[in-house]
């Protein structure tokens, strides 16, 4: 049987059918040694291990659940986490806005947030939407999201501070 | 990249246990790995420090929201220098039977080829000493003393074997009754995979039986009649709780307030509460990394915990027996930064369960990472509270009396449950002034998943019976509630219901005019018919509470360091669970020293040990080595006040000592008072004269030069005030708020200990050590919510919190923990529901598709508010504020209900179906 071949940040990864049913996150994790992305409840429902993906080449970006996803639906898809989202070591304006808004304390969610935001960024960017559906479409990225610490509110702020500083996001 | 974040700081210190010592390393995690990998080496805290005194944004942020290895679980042995690259995962089979004997395993349920390589039963270590002496029981034949072969010690705070032998049963539900190594991931998996919901895995004996339910000591009994006189009482237990007869008095004054209140001589209302155990549901499950090198005979643990202190203490003893499993002389404690904790990682008996595993698997490393169905199992958990509480008035709403029964469900171990219903019974009086209390409180022992520290520390529950009752009142009557509260209210040089003193300034009165004056309570009509519109039912609610932090006596530890280009460095024992004390603590430094520490080095047990002190129970303040508590576990609540108290002091230490005689030196001012010494701007100015600043590399660099002191390590003791006594250090004699301190000097390997002056100083009262609490962080919650009149779904639409946080730090953090303060309490009210036994989590197979915690849309996202109350004039210091706004949220739900449907509910969690009959009965 072939390998299961796809993407993570840029970079070309196999797998072998032997880990067919491993989960994304043990992969990444145990195999690619990129634990940015977080294990918590393992069943798809806290979104902590959200990561962004495109199901091939130059397809929108959407959300993926690391821990619930097994190797054998990846063939073929690009795979981004946290640790792609800062270049150069520079931080991407939404992580800099989750920083000056404090919006996370343990910072356990925060890259499942990150990513969810990202793949929001990634489709405001090639699709800019009215101002005043920009709550709605932040909403609709991060309302499945758990986070114990913060409430929400500050997450929520910085992702709508960071689009709207962003030229060409909102109409 | 430079790391500037976490300094390189592999320290070692000898620590002795029970007659045996050993050699205990601290390794901060991300040290270790930034100095020994490639791809950690971006490790920093980036621009993060505003101003002195300020934070641009969390010392920890960029690590964090750059998913960095800063957690735990982010670790394998592989990644660990030094470590064999070989990881043996470890799973613990828990019971989910109380009733009958364990009696084994049914390993053929397991894959041929994916069977454990080490099954570890309970009779491999079960031969120690059981302590019965925890315990009520104790003529039971199975909790007599027994002393045999030694393997792992248990510790004396555990009153269970850590694991259940073959032929026992199980003293409560998620005991563990064997652990199972695998050789590598692939077995571990198929493995858990094949069992972990198969409930013929686990084979118990049919012998049924029932263990006893009884209270774990100690029992909280509050006894309370005020005098006439302001402050004085008739009878307290702040009072006459050293009595010898103190039960016997007190029960002839409870009788007494019970006849008075049965009398119908004032308005006397009753009722029971009901309130579910809550998961903390901190979102990195406990996990962690053990290694046991037999070659070096060296034990290694990376963990995460609240509670680094207790936790290498109890390690320590474990392998103090007679005939341990294996020789250990070294502990190397490499410390993670928890993923949340909220009390869930205090004193959890996760690492000691590390500990073991690490000590039978062969010489190679184990990982131990529970999945979110483990932790459900096994984590401790908010306790189950059942409540019966009597309030009586008179005729113009003045409290009278207050007789409170309180029952925790404390699970199967201790942790901390009968402290936790101890502050719960101070608790209970609310924000009030009470002039006849009778409160019992107690934490039963149950074969539930073991209860503990959850955020809130009992005041949840006890603040929700008494705030519920007072909205009764006042809706029965036809009076305010907000107006009955102020003619109730604490204020300074009254007493609460244990007896102690109010020692400051608690401005209720300003928290309720805030809160009556604010438009969601102001426009209650309005929003009342905007709602109706929209076949919506509102209601508003408010409650108050006046939440203690701290303990009743806390030892602080705290170090500050001059390096030799003018960086601070900060230590200290505290750990930041996500509630930023790394940020508040690295910032404490500005106000004597005038700027923010660059590196804070969190989580050290190895710093209090240095300082040689002792804290035995027959020791007294004219000893100069003894304080009356050493150090405790970190929770958020000791940030604002107590943690900072310590690195401010140590400051102080390092400002008078060091910094001021070179300042007279290079100003040639050798006379100038060390408070004509002002920092502005990272400089050091002389007041009122014409010279130039001195920048504080300057001052460094001659530190450094001439061998100086650079380091100063405090202990603090904080018991209703600070001890204060005189220190002498290099002939000088200087006053400060600390009980222990060590110097450490420029060139220097070993610091200096100095023992303070024992016929001077001031010292807490005997009294003071049964006031329970005697700071305060009251809040004040309104809550504006709807009601779908036909499903019963619930929705918290506007919310306010009036906070008296003191002289606030990081407006950020405050408002943060605020906030995540809310959100958890709406939780608690109206979404998370644990029954006990095997309808709950018990039964391992609970995870968040059963147990539904808030998300954003839970929360008022746009319509959540808070105030809080501007520093007075004096107030010098922050308030621990972690728990202090959940916990009269909850009542203010439940109030905000009954204004909207006319039904009380006391019956937590209050889902949309508990909603929906309630009012289906009320017509």
């Amino acid at each position: 049987m072939a390998d299961i071949s796809f993407s993570v940040n840029g970079k070309a990864v196999h797998a072998s059918q032997d880990e067919a049913d491993l989960p994304l996150i043990d992969f990444l994790q145990e195999d690619l040694n990129l634990t940015g992305t977080k294990f918590c409840c393992g069943i798809g429902v806290c979104r902590a291990c959200t990561v962004s993906v495109r199901r091939q080449p130059g397809a929108p970006s959407e959300p993926m659940i690391a821990c619930s996803t097994p190797l054998s639906s990846l063939s073929g898809v690009e795979v981004y986490t946290v640790e792609s989202v800062a270049e150069n070591g520079k931080l991407h304006p939404l992580q800099q806005e989750f920083l000056d808004h404090f919006s996370f304390q343990c910072g356990y969610c925060t890259p499942g947030f990150l990513m969810a935001a990202m793949t929001l960024w990634d489709r405001l960017t090639d699709n800019p939407i009215p101002k005043d559906a920009l709550d709605k479409v932040i909403d609709d990225a991060l309302k499945d999201h758990i986070c114990r610490c913060t409430g929400y509110i500050r997450y929520y702020e910085a992702v709508k501070a960071a689009i709207l500083k962003q030229p060409g996001m909102v109409a | 990249m430079k790391n500037t974040a976490f300094s390189m700081t592999r320290r070692s210190f000898i620590k002795t246990v029970a007659g045996v010592s050993f050699t205990v390393n601290m390794i901060p995690v991300t040290e270790l790995l930034a100095d020994e990998t490639d791809e950690i080496t971006s490790l920093n805290s980036g621009d993060w420090s505003k101003a002195p005194g300020k934070a641009r944004y969390r010392i920890d942020g960029l690590v964090k929201v750059t998913g960095q290895k800063v957690f735990a679980r982010d670790y394998h042995a592989w990644n660990l220098p030094g470590w064999p690259k070989e990881e043996r995962p470890v799973m613990i089979v828990r019971a989910t039977d109380v009733n009958n004997p364990f009696e084994s395993l049914d390993l053929s349920l397991i894959p041929q080829n994916a069977q454990p390589i080490e099954v570890l039963y309970g009779e491999k270590i079960i031969n120690e000493v059981l302590r019965p002496n925890k315990l009520q029981d104790r003529d039971t034949q199975e909790n007599q003393p027994l002393i045999q072969d030694v393997k792992v010690k248990r510790p004396s705070a555990l009153t269970w074997p850590f694991i259940v032998s073959k032929g026992k049963r199980a003293s409560f539900y998620g005991q563990p009754v064997a652990f199972l190594i695998f050789k590598d991931g692939k077995d571990y998996r198929a493995a858990k995979k094949a069992i972990q919901f198969n409930s013929d895995f686990v084979i118990y004996d049919k012998k049924p039986s029932n263990k006893p339910v009884f209270p774990f000591n100690p029992l909280t009994n509050y006894v309370r009649v005020a005098s006439d006189t302001k402050g004085k009482d008739v009878f307290s237990y702040a009072q006459n709780g050293d009595d010898k007869n103190y039960s016997e008095k007190a029960f002839v004054h409870r009788t007494h307030i019970q006849e008075e209140m049965a009398s119908g001589e004032w308005k006397t209302y009753s009722t029971n509460c009901s309130m579910q155990a809550m998961d903390p549901m901190f979102m990195e499950p406990e996990n962690g990394l053990g290694w046991y090198d037999a070659a070096n005979k060296t034990l290694n643990l990376l963990v995460g915990t609240q509670s680094p202190d207790g936790d290498m203490n109890d390690v320590l003893e474990m392998f103090t027996g007679n005939n341990p499993v294996v020789e250990v002389k070294t502990v190397n404690i490499i410390s993670c930064y928890p993923g949340g904790g909220f009390g869930g990682r205090d004193s959890s008996v996760f690492t000691l369960n590390l500990a073991i595993a690490a000590a039978y698997a062969g010489g190679k490393p184990i990982r131990l990472a529970y999945d979110r169905f483990e932790q459900f199992q096994a984590g401790l958990k908010r306790h189950a509270c059942e409540l019966t509480e009597s309030l009586s008035v008179d005729d113009d709403g003045k409290i009278q009396a207050l007789d409170v029964m309180m029952s925790f469900d404390g699970g199967g171990r201790e942790n901390l449950s009968p402290w936790v219903a101890q502050l719960a019974g101070l608790c209970a009086g609310g924000s009030y002034s009470i002039p006849r209390a009778a409160i019992n409180s107690n934490a039963m022992y149950s074969k539930n998943i073991s209860g503990g520290s959850q955020r809130g520390f009992g005041g949840p529950q006890a603040f929700f019976a008494i705030e519920t009752l007072l909205d009764e009142i006042a809706k029965d009557n036809g009076w305010d509630p907000i107006e009955l509260r102020r003619k109730n209210t604490l204020s300074e040089g009254e007493n609460t219901v244990v007896g102690g003193p109010i020692t400051e300034k608690l401005r209720l009165h300003e928290i309720l005019d805030k809160s009556e004056d604010h438009d969601i309570w102001r426009h209650q009509k309005r929003e009342k018919e905007r709602w109706r519109k929209e076949g919506l039912l509102y209601g508003v609610g408010f409650a108050m509470s006046m939440q203690a932090f701290g303990t009743s006596g806390d030892g602080l530890i705290g170090y500050v360091e001059l390096d030799p280009k003018g960086q601070l460095v900060v230590k200290t024992n505290a750990v930041d669970m996500g509630n930023g004390s790394a940020t508040t603590l690295a910032v404490s430094t500005a106000h004597h020293l005038g700027r923010n520490a660059s590196s804070i080095d969190m989580g050290n047990p190895d710093l209090y040990p240095v300082l040689k002190m002792n804290s035995d129970s027959k020791g007294s303040w004219k000893e100069a080595d003894w304080t009356a508590n050493g150090v405790g576990s970190s929770s958020a609540c000791l940030t604002a006040f107590h943690q900072v108290h310590a690195i401010n002091q140590a400051s102080k230490v390092l400002f008078d000592t060091a910094i001021v005689p070179v300042a007279r030196e290079i100003f040639g001012l050798p006379d100038i008072p060390a408070h004509d010494l002002i920092w502005k701007n990272e400089r050091l100015y002389a007041k009122d004269r014409d010279l130039p600043p001195i920048p504080m590399d300057i001052i460094a660099d001659v530190i450094h030069r001439t061998g100086r002191i650079k380091g100063a390590l405090v202990h603090a003791y904080f018991q209703e005030i600070w001890v204060k006594a005189d220190f002498a250090v290099q002939g000088i004699t200087h006053n400060w708020e600390i009980d222990g301190l060590a110097v450490y000097s420029a060139g220097q390997k070993k610091p200096e200990i100095i023992r303070r002056a024992v016929n001077s100083g001031r010292y807490p009262s005997a009294a003071s050590s049964r006031y329970s609490r005697t700071t305060f962080a009251p809040c004040g919650n309104i809550i504006g919510l709807t009601v779908d009149p036909v499903s019963g779904e619930a929705v918290v639409r506007k919310s306010l919190s009036v906070l008296n946080a003191g002289q606030i730090i990081t407006e950020e953090l405050v408002s943060g923990q605020s906030q995540g303060g809310v959100a958890m309490a709406i939780g608690y009210s109206l979404l998370e529901d644990m029954p006990p036994g095997l309808g709950g989590p018990a039964d391992g197979d609970w995870n968040l598709n059963q147990y539904f915690v808030p998300r954003a849309g839970d929360v008022a996202l746009k319509g959540q508010e808070l105030i809080t109350l501007d520093p007075l004039k004096d107030d010098k210091t922050g308030k621990g504020i972690a728990e202090a706004v959940m916990c009269s949220v909850a009542p203010a739900i439940s109030n905000a209900l009954y204004d909207a449907t006319g039904v009380r509910f006391r019956d937590l969690p209050i889902t949309a179906e508990k909603i929906r009959k309630g009012m289906d009965k009320n017509g």
